[in-house]
């Protein structure tokens, strides 16, 4: 498996990162409903403005129109990005030595957890629900025997191939 | 009346612009690929700055003088 060019700020020196895993985009996409609900609604306001300003147009009423219209498309290009952010930072990365487990919760609560290979003792994986399935997405229970009893990877894609990547490294650190 | 609305909205773009920064400041610290996360901040502030921009230039010409009147006739 071919080290991937990227860092993070607890990398030791002579670690490499193997893989990065992030949640399933479906995931994200749920998240994003309700903002692209509202987009819509605001499009179709737009499209409908000329005709019900036709009617009745109180002094200054475009105006105020074209203000709150921006004022909203402000809000949702904000909270995407937001969405966005909390998934693309929400990682799990796997080294050569360890899984480093980092958790961003809102823009400023971030927890970083760790777990060695050889503090592996069993990984299992869980796929629930129509698409899932269909998407290929689930969940992988690592059980640890240290402190932390469990790590969990929550909606990551691919799960078995994960899981097997990880019981390979998992292997391979047993026998040095 | 004006002025309270002038108010709330300074205190909006206020919120816009410490939301970005402290965005722009946990992304730029946190990213482990800085190659796929430089081009979307700068994304990110341009288009940022547009929409406020934007929506302050229909916010002065809000005719708040005029809707108030409209207002108290009614």
């Amino acid at each position: 498996m071919k080290p991937l060019d990227f860092y993070f700020s607890s990398q030791h020196p002579n670690e490499k990162i193997l893989f990065i895993v992030h949640r399933h985009w479906f995931n994200m996409l749920v998240q994003f409903i309700p903002l692209l609900s509202l987009l819509g609604i605001m499009i179709i306001s737009f499209i409908m403005q000329p005709y019900i300003f036709e009617d009745f147009a109180p002094e200054g009423g475009q105006t105020i129109f074209f203000f709150l219209q921006t004022f909203f498309l402000i809000f949702i290009w904000i909270f995407g990005f937001i969405i966005w952010f909390d998934y693309y930072l929400d990682i799990w990365i796997i080294t050569t030595e360890r899984i480093v487990n980092v958790e961003q919760k809102g823009l400023f609560s971030r927890q970083v957890s760790e777990l060695k290979f050889n503090h592996i003792q069993d990984i299992s994986t869980d796929i629930k629900g129509f698409f899932p399935t269909i998407l290929n997405f689930g969940d992988i229970t690592v059980q640890t025997a240290s402190e932390q009893s469990h790590f969990i990877f929550r909606s990551v894609g691919n799960p078995y191939k994960i899981k097997s990547d990880l019981m390979y490294q998992v292997k391979k650190m047993k026998q040095k | 009346m004006t002025a309270m609305f002038t108010i709330i909205y300074i205190f909006f773009i206020f919120f816009v612009t410490l939301t970005s920064f402290f965005f722009v400041t946990r992304l730029q610290k946190y990213s482990i690929n800085p190659r796929l996360t430089k081009p979307l901040i700068l994304l990110f502030i341009i288009t940022t700055s547009i929409l406020v921009i934007i929506n302050i230039l229909f916010f002065i010409n809000i005719p708040f003088a005029e809707i108030f009147d409209t207002v108290n006739y009614y």
